[in-house]
């Protein structure tokens, strides 16, 4: 079973998967690690958490400028606050919060992880596999938003070949044989040739596709909505003129057209949240005498690295961005 | 114009401000802006340009983090998506609030936030019948949709007088830290705001309201938008919305075109315009056709639930007649300024004198000092010097009695036999400071509430009721919008000559959220007008066990050429003899008895909608 941010999973709770590292998460695991992360001091206390935090951890989980308060202000080095993952009706809340999807406190542990973690690499890796060359893709990992008649929300991967100008989107995570291995072994990659503007319009341009395939029925739902309904509204104008209904009447109809214009107009709305950048491994495949590359994790050939492909031997290290100062 | 941010790993081309941004969330601290729509594979992709530029930094600042932190980042990002519709986040997230406030949401109320949510697209007339906790359901509906991240801006548009309640359910019941409004710079600073519709639909506040988008408007008491031609509906008509939920236990009362005008506001074309509608759906005005057609196309836009099985079970009502004998000098006192009113009232026909004798009429019965104040204006405007000197005799007997009061001391015995908190209701600010004087004589906690007072003045001398003084004495005015579900002794001092009134009085007690069987002591002086008034609505009209509700549209069913209380005092000075004043008031009786079984029986709306006649359930 994967490791994952669930091994303290709370009773009943159904863990999610990580994009991309496919963990399996739960809130109570989740906050665990993160609370773990941070360096507060956790103590279970029945089927409450007790956690005690610095006044400079409670400000990163609640996103408050230390500065901005005089320190009486501030809890001291001893702010205690008492988690609660299950609600039980006969149990009293006391002094302990609920942690729901959607409560504050969960909303700040997310915006602390996010605020954190946001950009990350590593280096895919598999057992018994020697790559001779990496490339480097950036994943980008989107929030969706479907808007139109029935909005929902997913994740999806899109990983961008920073050299090669391809994207696509991953539809499963990383998995065995795989690792993600936060460190290089040396092996030369080749150097990135896009901007990330043009990386983002690659990943936009997959996720359209990707999205298009695999939610037609949502958009053909979506669209016939949307035009139902504007061509009630259209109907309406028309026949308002005719009857000569009252004036007001036309306001209602141009603030509706601008609702629907905004709500109902089928897209999807996309931010990125995150993103990796991934080396991924290459190794050389003969079809007869002629040599082509070829991506294992993908399971597919990749187009050729320049012919000046950093291949010295510091190429990887150089491309590499420093790691940051935390 | 575009940033250019010079990096190790990626130069970055990302272009700011080129375009506007689609959905301006300016309530955040943060505007989040969007790039042009990007077309791929059919779908319109919509990209987040500061989610972008966000990265873009780190980059250059070289901001990659540990792995495990990533790690943590992308399990983050897997909790923020939100389930689909089908399931309520508000449920989950305000479960322990409901608790400690005693809230327990029925399951209609669940399914109508779910219907409104799911099917509807946030965009609904709330028509529950009164009572079954519409106030509750838009809460609920607003407090998803901000869990879910669709709503950051919200505007409550209500009666002056139930803005604080607003405020208060939205922050007791939901977490909600809406803003009441008070100056216009509070439109755009603060995200949700409750507001008067009178408030808001004048300048300058209706130009500022029009130039902002909310994400959701919700309209309390929407029947006064029933009229397209007024200001109120042109003004809500262009406040620019996502989302809007009208709130109202009667979108249609007397003309289908109300509910016309409603659903129009709502969704226009909905319904075709009106033409269109009449020739499809109005036999006459009060008499729908095509009934099943039209209610398909309600059921797009409009959730009614009603009382019966499964909805609110309010605790009973416990009704305590409390009779008063007055003392000889109080008796003198009331025969004489009686006799100078009939004479008053004879004198003055349909004068517009006539409506200060029947407020002395009803001060009499309150008290002596609330009686006195009207005398004494009187004395101060006479002309006439027999008229003069017959007031100033009226006003020297009511000073030998300033001090006394028989129905103030049965007041005292009923709140010294128990512990319980009660809420004191009389019509007059005069009576109101005598029954405090009284009781603080008395050494009783007693606190007042006037329409006088600053809203939070009144929660602050709510909260003071609730956890420190056992008698809270209300006027009326000072009462509305403010509910007192902890206290269950209602006490009527003097009744009000209104059912309405009445009405609006046991509803601050004995409502949702009330837990405990209520008491109602109807205070009555021995043959007094009063004992024909509480003749009339107790035992002509039940209207203290009855759980009716919507008695402004019995009212309206109620074909008067002058008001209620005009009638009334028609009746009591206009009589000659005790005998009489019944039989007329038996009649004006069975008048309000036929209108409230034509507003239960005859509901138009529940005709369209083919709901079972209300009748016996409300029984």
């Amino acid at each position: 079973m994967k490791r994952g941010l669930a091994s303290k999973v709370g009773a009943g709770e159904r863990p999610v998967a990580a994009p991309f590292t496919g963990d399996p998460v739960t809130l109570q695991g989740f906050t665990a690690e993160l609370l773990a992360a941070l360096g507060a001091r956790v103590e279970p206390v029945g089927d409450d958490v007790r956690v005690e935090l610095s006044s400079a951890q409670l400000a990163a989980l609640e996103d408050l400028p230390q500065w901005s308060f005089p320190p009486s202000v501030l809890p001291g080095p001893d702010a205690l606050v008492v988690l609660r993952f299950t609600f039980d009706p006969r149990r009293s809340g006391g002094e302990a919060e609920l942690i729901s999807p959607g409560s504050e406190r969960m909303a700040g542990m997310i915006r602390a992880a996010l605020g954190n973690g946001r950009l990350g690499r590593a280096w895919l890796r598999a057992g018994g596999l020697e790559p001779e060359r990496d490339r480097p893709y950036l994943v980008f990992h989107f929030l969706v938003t479907y808007v139109g008649h029935q909005s929902r929300e997913r994740v999806l991967s899109a990983a961008v070949d920073l050299v090669a100008a391809e994207a696509l989107v991953l539809t499963e995570p990383v998995g065995d044989p795989w690792l993600l291995k936060p460190k290089g072994d040396g092996t030369p990659a080749d150097p990135p040739r896009l901007t990330l503007g043009e990386a983002h319009t690659l990943a936009l341009d997959a996720l359209g596709r990707a999205i298009g395939q695999s939610d037609g029925q949502w958009l053909a739902d979506a669209r016939e909505w949307f035009e139902g309904e504007l061509e009630t509204l259209r109907h309406y104008r028309y026949a308002a003129h005719e009857d000569e209904e009252d004036d007001s009447l036309a306001a209602a109809c141009a603030v509706r057209l601008r609702e629907l214009a905004a709500l109902a107009r089928p897209h999807v709305r996309v931010r990125a949240e995150a993103a990796t950048l991934i080396y991924m491994p290459l190794v050389r495949r003969f079809v007869g005498r002629k040599a082509s590359w070829y991506n294992p994790f993908l399971n597919c050939a990749v187009p050729g690295a320049p012919a000046r492909a950093g291949s010295g031997p510091g190429g990887p290290r150089q491309l590499a961005p420093k790691p940051s100062a935390r | 114009m575009t940033l250019k941010l010079p990096l190790k790993t990626f130069p970055v081309d990302v272009p700011i401000l080129g375009a506007g941004p689609l959905v301006p969330w300016s309530a955040g601290a943060v505007q989040e802006t969007f790039f042009p729509p990007h077309e791929s594979g059919g779908v319109e992709v919509v990209a987040s340009e500061s989610a972008l530029i966000e990265l873009a930094r780190r980059m250059e600042r070289g901001d990659w983090a540990a792995w495990q932190q990533h790690r943590l980042a992308l399990a983050a990002l897997a909790l923020t998506v939100r389930p689909g519709n089908e399931r309520l986040l508000v449920e989950e997230h305000c479960r322990e609030r409901w608790r400690q406030v005693g809230l327990v949401p029925y399951p209609y109320q669940l399914a109508t936030c779910r219907k409104v949510i799911a099917e509807l697209d946030g965009r609904a007339i709330l028509a529950d019948e009164v009572g079954l906790g519409k106030t509750i359901e838009a809460g609920m509906i607003l407090k998803e949709y901000m869990l879910r991240g669709l709503v950051r801006r919200a505007l409550i548009l209500a009666p002056a007088s139930l803005t604080w309640q607003w405020y208060l359910e939205l922050k007791e019941k939901f977490g909600i830290a809406a803003a009441l409004q008070r100056s216009e710079y509070d439109w755009e600073r603060c995200a949700v705001v409750v507001a008067s519709l009178d408030t808001a639909k004048r300048p300058p506040h209706c130009d500022i309201i029009h130039g902002l988008e909310y994400d959701l408007l919700i309209v309390d008491e929407a029947h006064k938008l029933k009229n397209a031609r007024t200001a109120n509906w042109r003004f809500v008509s262009a406040i620019p919305r996502r989302r809007c939920l009208l709130l109202t236990a009667t979108p249609v009362q007397n003309d289908l075109r109300e509910l016309y005008n409603l659903i129009t506001l709502l969704r226009p074309g909905t319904l075709g315009t009106y033409r269109q509608f009449q020739r499809r759906f109005v036999l006459d005005r009060r008499t729908p056709r095509d009934t099943s057609t039209l209610r398909k196309l309600l059921s797009t836009c409009l959730v009614r639930n009603r009382r019966g099985p499964g909805t609110i079970e309010l605790p009973p009502r416990r009704v305590h007649a409390v009779p008063v004998e007055l003392s000889s000098a109080e008796r003198r006192f009331y025969e004489a300024v009686s006799g100078f009113l009939r004479d008053e009232y004879r004198r003055a026909g349909a004068t517009s004198g006539v409506l200060a004798l029947i407020t002395l009429q009803r001060e009499l019965c309150s008290s002596v000092p609330a009686a006195m104040e009207t005398l004494a204006a009187l004395w101060h405007k006479a002309r006439d010097g027999d008229l003069r000197e017959r007031l100033g005799r009226l006003l020297a007997m009511g000073e030998q009695l300033a001090r006394t009061s028989a129905k103030a001391d049965r007041l005292l015995e009923l709140i010294r036999s128990s512990d319980e908190k009660f809420v004191v209701f009389t019509e007059f600010r005069a009576t109101q400071l005598f029954i405090r004087w009284r009781l603080e004589q008395a050494g009783i906690a007693a606190l007042g509430f006037d329409g006088t007072m600053s809203a939070s003045k009144k929660e602050w001398t709510r909260q003071l009721f609730r956890h420190a003084a056992q008698v809270l004495v209300s006027t009326e005015a000072g009462g509305e919008g403010l509910n007192f579900q902890f206290c269950c002794h209602v006490v009527n001092y003097d009744l009000p000559w209104n059912p309405m009134r009445l009405e609006q009085r046991i509803g601050r007690v004995h409502r949702l959220g009330q837990t405990r069987e209520v008491h109602i002591h109807n205070f009555a002086t021995r043959d007094t007008v009063e004992e024909y008034i509480l003749y009339l609505l107790h035992e002509k009209l039940n209207m203290f066990h009855a759980v009716l509700g919507n008695m402004d549209a019995v009212m309206a069913r109620l074909a008067m050429e002058r008001s209620f209380e005009q009638a009334i005092a028609g009746i009591v000075l206009g009589s000659e003899e005790a005998g009489d004043i019944r039989r007329r008031l038996d009649r004006l009786g069975a008048e309000l008895e036929a209108a409230r079984a034509s507003a239960l029986e005859d509901s138009l709306l529940d005709r369209i909608l083919g709901h079972p006649r209300a009748w016996e359930a409300a029984r």
